[in-house]
């Protein structure tokens, strides 16, 4: 017969001996001891890689050691490095353009996305245009520009009788003044002359 | 001194998860902005056809370096694909923030982070690290254990006590220890540098053009005493969050100067996300005690926003949700009243000339009644969980829909589901 309660349900050892629940005690504990070890060799393993990993510029011993954290700091995106703004705050205030010249003898001339030139939302939006640049004017990086004269050229790609042909890719710095100094003017200087195939516009 | 008790002590003391659980959701949203932000142009940076190639990535990325078993977007069939794969990680960014299925959102959300920024590291920040450095903290600890969707479902089914079960401090430690070794490697790679050392530098990072955000006052040379304390006040606070964050009496102090320095960036400079996730990092080094403390200050300081909530103390569907809402009000701010209670009802005179003596009522401090939905709709404004569902309940038609659903449930309450503290127990009787 079964009758409701309004009790609430409890968990009890019902049915086990004194034995029984005592043996699963040791049985939880032997597993939580167990527990602590492998969390143990974690935190030893991981925070040691990220020291070797952050202090590897620096060390002769960290760059041996590198090969043996290596593989677990890349595989697990834990790639850092926080050397923001350092030694110095970047000095240079750089932007990108491209001069397309297209199969009528006409150019245009196109800036990778500056974020002088956004609002307020487009340039939180699009600020990855800016580390792009940041990261690929240096010479150490001219793999790139290949592919960025062709972006660049199937972005302007507007008349398919008229296919842009060459690209110049040219980057434009200036050195930010110091306090009280006046602004200078941007020097140019051009990086790549990447002549595009009907290939490269697919 | 003994090593292996203040080791254990150390990473093994019994600690509240609620910290844990702020944590994930002040990074859970970041996720879900970054996936906005990096929709409109996924096909630029991610796709078949994007500005890099995978294969020159990948090489760019240094293919010698080791296995890359997350770089799932160099392998897409098609641009379909890639959609597809934003909108599972948005979802999955969304279900890691609540806290529902925490443990396979967050994984889900570790991978795609992984996949974005495999695939085109030349756009990755500080920021893009940052996050994904947190997300696999989160992964590898229980951070849905408060507050979370799983937690609310658990306590819904009878499994979860009323203060989460506490955790190990592990996970709190290891994300403790990587801010500080953040800002310590920050901190020692700017020694070198000789515009922080003549205390010039923030001049320089606020005066460079295509990092600006809001209008700052203009720098003139006359103004250089405020840009040496600027900079120096950086460098003293990277390394307090370095160092003197670990001294219990000066942990607040650093955290706030450290939330100053961000909030500033923040401001001037168009860094995006950096700021956010690293003051979200912060929640980490709170005790509970801190958030009792500012749940106390907003008691106090916002007397306005306390309300007092009449249920029916003899419908179980309604004791169900009225516990949900009390594991939802973190500030303590609802006082929950029982209208079959007698002394629960002497606290509210007014409550008695209702008409509506049968629907949940909510009574604000001026003493303002409101019923059945709109009581929900006003109770809703003090469940910082559901801040985001409030204009909704403001947009036209939405009161009737409203008060009609809610007719529907108090009409049929006797047969909706209730939590497993107030089901009725089956008692074997021999």
């Amino acid at each position: 017969m079964k009758v409701p309660s309004i009790r609430p349900a409890r968990r009890t050892g019902g049915g086990l001996s004194r034995e029984d629940i005592r043996k699963r005690r040791v049985a939880r504990l032997e597993r939580r001891w167990h527990m602590r070890k492998f969390i143990n060799l974690f935190i030893l393993w991981h925070l040691s890689a990220i020291i070797i990993w952050l202090t590897v510029q620096n060390s002769s011993l960290s760059q041996r050691l590198i090969f043996i954290v290596k593989p677990y700091v890349i595989a697990t995106g834990m790639t850092q490095n926080w050397s923001m703004f350092s030694p110095n705050p970047d000095t240079t205030d750089l932007y990108m353009s491209a001069d397309i010249h297209y199969k009528d003898g006409t150019n245009v001339t196109w800036d990778f996305p500056r974020m002088v030139k956004l609002g307020y939302f487009e340039r939180y939006e699009r600020e990855r245009f800016r580390k792009l640049v940041e990261v690929t004017h240096v010479d150490a990086d001219r793999g790139l520009w290949p592919s960025m004269a062709i972006f660049a050229a199937r972005l302007n790609y507007h008349n398919k009788l008229n296919p842009p042909t060459v690209v110049i890719l040219s980057r434009h710095f200036r050195t930010v003044p110091a306090p009280g100094q006046p602004v200078a003017q941007f020097q140019s200087f051009v990086m790549l002359k990447q002549p595009i195939f009907p290939s490269d516009l697919q | 001194m003994n090593f292996h008790k203040d080791w254990n002590q150390f990473w093994f003391a019994q600690y509240s998860p609620v910290p844990l659980g702020l944590c994930r959701i002040a990074i859970g949203c970041f996720t879900c902005v970054y996936g906005m932000l990096l929709f409109p142009d996924r096909f630029i940076w991610f796709g078949n056809h994007a500005m890099f190639s995978a294969d020159l990535m990948t090489d760019y990325g240094g293919r010698s370096m080791g296995p890359r078993p997350f770089a799932i977007l160099s392998h897409l069939p098609s641009d379909a694909y890639l959609t597809l794969f934003f909108i599972v990680f948005g979802l999955a960014a969304i279900l890691f923030t609540i806290g529902l299925f925490t443990n396979v959102s967050a994984f889900v959300v570790f991978v795609g982070l992984n996949a974005l920024h495999l695939r085109a590291p030349v756009i990755n920040n500080s920021g893009d690290i940052l996050m994904v450095v947190m997300c696999f903290y989160l992964l590898v600890s229980p951070s849905g254990r408060a507050c979370s969707v799983d937690r609310l479902i658990a306590s819904w089914h009878g499994r979860a006590l009323e203060i989460p079960r506490s955790i190990d401090s592990w996970p709190l430690r290891l994300i403790q220890i990587q801010v500080s070794i953040i800002y310590f490697q920050s901190w020692t790679a700017k020694l070198p540098g000789n515009l922080w050392a003549n205390g010039t530098a923030v001049y320089y990072a606020l005066s460079y053009p295509e990092l600006h955000r809001f209008a700052v006052p203009p720098l003139t040379p006359g103004d250089l005493w405020l840009i040496n304390i600027m900079t120096y006040f950086a460098m003293a606070t990277e390394f307090s969050m370095a160092t003197f964050v670990w001294v219990p009496r000066l942990r607040l102090y650093c955290i706030a100067a450290g939330v100053m320095l961000h909030l500033g960036i923040e401001y001037a400079m168009n860094i995006p996300l950096f700021s956010g996730l690293i003051i979200s990092s912060y929640i980490a080094f709170l005790r509970p005690s801190d958030l009792e403390v500012f749940s106390r200050w907003v008691r106090y300081r916002l007397p306005r926003l306390s309300m007092k909530l009449v249920y029916d103390g003899d419908c179980d569907f309604c004791k169900s949700v009225i516990m949900i809402v009390h594991m939802m009000d973190p500030f303590r701010v609802v006082t929950l009243l029982n209208s079959t209670r007698s002394v629960d009802m002497e606290t509210v005179p007014e409550f008695s000339t209702s008409a509506e003596l049968d629907s949940l009522t909510a009574i604000d401090w001026h003493g303002k009644q409101r019923f059945g939905f709109y009581a929900i709709r006003s109770l809703m404004w003090r469940l910082p969980a559901l801040w985001l569902a409030v204009p909704w309940l403001y947009i036209p038609g939405a009161s009737l829909l409203g008060t009609r659903a809610y007719a529907w449930v108090k009409e049929n309450r006797g047969r909706l589901p209730v939590a497993a503290q107030f089901r009725p127990t089956i008692v074997k009787v021999q």
